[in-house]
């Protein structure tokens, strides 16, 4: 898993996005692994600082926009719960720029791309 | 955990990249895993029949295929020859979610191995189950002493379903729509007043026709509780009753005028309704104290009408916005304004002067840019932003449904229908909207369809020795489907409430919590497996 | 029959939930669509959310199609019409349906691409969590035959004419955007840089946000028009299409947050209320937004191709001209063109702005969406859900009467 960038989408607007970025011809970069689920609300802390022991360079957490969660609040959960993480993350000396958490409507294929490239150059993984 | 292996199964048909996957490699590196027994590689799994899986009978299936696949039914033909239970088996679009994800010049096989690995090991760790389907208890209550409470409770009895209805029995004037107090809007003549408590009566004796409705006596219930398949509410007389299903018609009220010796709508309304002569210049003053909702516009239209026809006063109507969004509104302002009614667009420069109860309106016109001056009118009507009322309010507080800025009981996300709220079970009835109630007849008769109420993939199981009693699970449940059981002190959950987001599994400190089909465990072992 | 069918006409929003919907209470379902793809007109429509979601539906769009291509069950005939309606003696509705021909077959396409690469006129097209379609522009070249692997193109079909027996019919033929067009006051298509609401909608589909001619760099000031086509009886309908006030304000919101140096005038008549939380939307985008509350007189172009909206000001009680870079004109919702027709082929009448008059019931042939009164999406799924309902209690009516 060295110089690998996981990417976790919800099933809802991160997977839409995500093959409305692939219908549109954009393609991830090379050394990034998908994976996918019901709900960015099920992120926690555990998951996300086991995932970064295994050598993950970085996590880029694709959920649905404010307010549009098919679970009401799932991901506000979650943003809450990354700003909280990434913020004991800096407080231990580890750069919280290793994980990152974005909305994404529907329809938003290339903000998704940008936002993926964005954050792989900044945890240097081409 | 059931040890039973996984044979991975791959159509290469509709993605074309069969020739290209060195088949040998993949199986070799698949099989080094202690998750996979088995891979195959088919052709045409969309028309080739399934008769091939035969062999893999009593084995754990993961799918991957293009979307024709799912398009045809062949997954679902699939677990039905294999007698595969939920949990035995598991399909990804390997298209869609894998190849069209990455460039061409990328390596296939590492590709799938990662994938599959992973959602073999989710799969791996899943717990085979059976389809539950749980029935709602009999019996809808239904909250509410307006009208759109007794017309929710007809529609219901007309559709032979038992209603109780939970009223105050106090007089209650709702400053409802105006067409609700006087008839139907696309009445013209306007000319017999039936007040809305009439209406209320009357409709109220039709409802009490039907054998199949009940009225109980007073909405002072102590507590109440959520079941499995209900709530239960225990009232002052220590009766408790369980209830299937909970209709909330919430009753709205209009905040009073700040103004003193300004009227609101209701307050008109009473004005009418008692006969009084409501003479000489009568001034609306709206967009005001709160933007007028397009209702309300409506609302305000038609008595205009009404005191410029009955009465021959004059009639002003200041605004910031005509609202017409509201069916027949365009037409009823074009009709008012031939009918001498005289609109004025103010500018944000108007201000008004209360002198006890004596008002001097100032104001810049839109249209002609002139100044005007309203001295002294008769009546001068404010009406105010319609909320809900303190007796709805603290219902919807009692069963903790989430409301929008205290006007609507139900929370703000397009993906809940209208009358839905955050809680599985409990409705709203509210009397906008053209098909608002046959929309509401189909929701309640979705539920108490005869298949009951599936049980979601992702229920979260507590395990009672790791639980604290800490309540966080409840606390964070955005659909109040985590209880507690006060005896043995553990979480408990209401599985056909839950909807599987995780949020409870995520937030509990003790690790107490994990869904079904996507444990903490496995969803560690399924990304640890991409690497 | 034994069991009930019901034929649903339009696969539109309101469309695909009443047939999601009947699906699942277990009734046969035909949908009868005119494009060669499911979704109606709002598939190509794209999300507005700003900060936050705002609540404009399109993402319902995308999860009705997905549900619906997930529903093996129901039986559905794209670029097909409606063209005989007739009773059969007490025992339901004959339908006469003509099936136009689908170059491609969706039923065999598995979206591998290769027909977009070969086509030298671009005329296949993807619809949006859909499959490919040959849209207009095809010149009958072939290429793309020859290079499908699944055998599903072919170019020359013959129109077929199917008589089906249903018990119901649910039309849900949604609308037509308004034709500016139809009058010169607008000057529709006379610049690049006049587009409607709708044009937008598809420019934010595809995340461009702004149409080719204006470039991001220097686009300084877009100017939205509402009421075009509504509340107007010379220039179009009478009544308040009720959806251009909340489209607009929502893209407007976005185009701001993605063009944040760029200034947007909103000249409006009346703005309507929309949405449980208007306020509180409202209060956000009116801090991005410049308010004028006129009507604009006349437009022209001028010599650097920019519009130019002549419009009378209130503050300061005089005629002025302003130039921008894109005008967009909001444009309402008419009602659709085949609304007459199906209108004397069922029996049901018109209100007089040409809408579909719903007497819902009457013979097993009901009403929903948007061909019969203006309607959000929301508005759309919530009409066909009570539809849905309608339509049950009237086929287990029909059950008892039987």
């Amino acid at each position: 898993m060295e110089e690998s960038l996981l990417i976790i989408y919800c099933s809802e607007g991160g997977r839409k996005a995500l093959q409305k970025m692939s219908s549109e011809g954009f393609r991830l970069p090379s050394g990034v692994c998908t994976f996918e689920l019901p709900c960015t609300g099920r992120i926690n802390d555990v998951m996300l600082m086991e995932t970064l022991q295994n050598g993950v360079r970085g996590i880029f957490v694709a959920g649905c926009r404010e307010e549009n969660c098919k679970y009401l609040d799932g991901n506000k959960r979650a943003l809450r719960r990354i700003k909280r993480i990434k913020k004991l993350l800096s407080d231990a000396g580890i750069e919280g720029k290793h994980i990152e958490m974005q909305t994404f409507g529907p329809d938003e294929g290339k903000r998704l791309y940008s936002a993926i490239n964005d954050f792989a150059g900044k945890v240097g993984v081409s | 955990m059931n040890d039973k292996k996984i044979v991975a199964v791959l159509c290469d048909h509709g993605c074309r990249n069969g020739s290209k996957i060195k088949y040998d490699e993949l199986k070799t590196n698949l099989k080094k895993s202690e998750v996979i027994e088995d891979f195959l590689l088919v052709n045409k799994a969309c028309d080739s029949g399934v008769e091939f899986l035969d062999a893999y009978k009593g084995r754990k299936i993961l799918f991957g295929g293009c979307s024709l696949l799912e398009e045809r039914g062949i997954y679902s033909k699939i677990k039905e020859r294999l007698g595969l239970k939920n949990g035995e088996f598991r399909s990804f679009d390997v298209k869609a979610d894998l190849y069209d994800l990455y460039p061409d010049k990328v390596n296939l096989e590492e590709l799938l191995v990662c994938k599959i690995l992973s959602m073999g090991t989710l799969l791996y760790h899943a717990e085979p189950y059976e389809e539950e389907r749980i029935k709602p208890a009999e019996g809808i209550l239904v909250y509410g002493d307006g009208i759109t409470a007794l017309r929710t409770a007809r529609a219901l009895a007309e559709e032979d379903i038992s209603v109780e209805v939970l009223e105050t029995g106090e007089q209650f004037l709702s400053p409802g729509l105006f067409s609700q107090h006087f008839g139907r809007p696309d009445q013209r003549g306007l000319s017999s007043v039936v007040s809305a408590d009439e209406r209320r009566k009357s409709e109220r004796n039709r409802v009490a026709g039907f054998k199949n409705v009940r009225f109980l006596p007073s909405d002072a219930f102590l507590s109440f509780e959520t079941v499995e398949d209900g709530f239960v509410f225990t009232f002052k007389s220590g009766e408790k009753r369980k209830f299937g299903t909970v209709v909330i018609a919430p009753e709205r009220e209009e905040e009073q005028s700040r103004e003193t010796g300004a009227l609101n709508l209701t307050d008109l309304y009473g004005k009418i309704v008692c006969g009084e002569p409501l003479k000489g210049e009568v001034v609306f003053l709206l967009d005001y104290a709160a933007d007028t909702s397009p209702e309300v516009f409506k609302d305000v239209l038609l008595a205009g009408k009404y005191i410029k026809r009955r009465f021959a006063s004059e009639v002003r109507i200041l605004m910031k916005n005509a609202k017409v969004s509201v069916s027949g509104a365009q037409e009823l302002y074009d009709e008012c304004r031939e009918q001498g009614i005289i609109f004025f667009k103010y500018l944000e420069d108007l201000t008004l002067k209360n002198n006890y109860g004596d008002f001097e309106i100032e104001g810049t016109d839109l249209y002609t840019g002139d100044k005007f001056l309203i001295k002294e009118p008769d009546i001068l009507v404010i009406p105010g932003r319609s909320i809900l009322s303190p007796r709805s309010k603290n219902f919807a507080e009692a069963l903790e449904l989430l409301t929008i800025s205290d006007r609507y009981p139900q929370p703000d996300s397009l993906w809940r229908l209208p009358n839905e709220t955050n809680r599985p079970g409990v409705f709203v009835a509210y009397p906008t909207g053209d098909n608002s109630i046959a929309s509401l007849l189909f929701s309640v008769r979705a539920r108490l369809s005869t298949a009951g109420i599936a049980v979601n993939e992702h229920i979260p199981v507590v395990d009672e020795d790791k639980c604290v009693y800490c309540l966080t699970c409840v606390r964070v449940c955005p659909f109040k489907a985590m209880t507690t059981d006060s005896e043995s002190r553990v979480a408990k959950v209401l599985r056909t409430v839950c909807q599987g987001c995780g949020s409870c599994a995520a937030e509990c400190p003790a690790e107490a919590i994990q869904l079904r089909n996507l444990t903490g465990e496995s969803l560690y072992q399924g990304i640890r497996a991409l690497g | 029959m034994s069991s009930n069918s019901v034929c649903i006409i339009g696969a539109g929003i309101s469309g695909l939930t009443v047939a999601n919907n009947l699906v699942n209470a277990g009734i046969e379902v035909t949908l009868v669509e005119r494009n060669p793809y499911p979704g109606g007109r709002a598939l190509f429509y794209g999300c507005k959310a700003s900060d936050s979601c705002v609540h404009c539906g399109v993402c319902l769009i995308r999860e009705a199609v997905m549900n619906f291509r997930r529903t093996h069950n129901i039986k559905s005939q794209f670029s097909s019409e409606l063209t005989g309606f007739s009773r059969s003696n007490g025992e339901g509705i004959l339908l006469e349906i003509e099936t136009h021909p689908n170059i491609i077959d969706w039923r065999l396409c598995t979206e591998c691409g290769k027909c977009i690469e070969a086509c030298p006129e671009n005329a296949v097209k993807i619809a949006p969590g859909w499959k490919y379609y040959v849209d207009s522009g095809c010149n009958d070249c072939g290429k793309c035959v020859d290079v499908c692997p699944e055998g599903a193109i072919a170019l020359k079909r013959e129109s077929m004419r199917e008589s089906i027996h249903a018990d119901c019919l649910v039309i849900a033929s949604g609308f037509k955007p308004f034709d500016p067009s139809v009058n010169r006051k607008w000057s529709y298509g006379e610049s690049p840089r006049i587009i409607t609401g709708s044009d937008l909608e598809e420019l934010f589909y595809t995340e461009n946000y702004l149409p080719g001619v204006v470039k991001k760099s220097d686009c300084k000031r877009i100017a939205f028009l509402q009421c075009v086509g509504s509340r107007n009886v010379t220039e179009g309908g009478e009544y308040c299409s009720r959806v251009c006030c909340a489209y607009a304000l929502q893209m407007a919101g976005r185009l701001k947050d993605e063009f944040p140096h760029t200034e947007i005038d909103f000249y409006y008549m009346d703005i309507q209320h929309f949405g449980k939380d208007f306020e509180s939307f409202f209060g956000d985008v009116s801090r991005k937004v410049n308010f004028i509350n006129s009507n604009p007189i006349t437009f022209s172009v001028d010599r650097a191709d920019r519009p130019v909206v002549r419009y009378e000001s209130i503050t300061e009680q005089k005629d002025k001209e302003e130039a921008y870079d894109l005008v967009v004109l909001s444009n309402g919702i008419a009602p659709g063109d085949k609304n007459e027709a199906l209108a004397k082929m069922t029996g049901l009448s018109l209100d007089k702005s040409g809408f579909l008059y719903a007497m819902n019931g009457m013979g097993g042939v009901f009403v929903t969406g948007a061909c019969k009164q203006p309607m959000r999406i929301e508005d759309c799924i919530e009409d066909a859900t009570g539809v849905t309902g309608e339509v049950l209690s009237y086929l287990e009516e029909r059950v008892q009467v039987k």
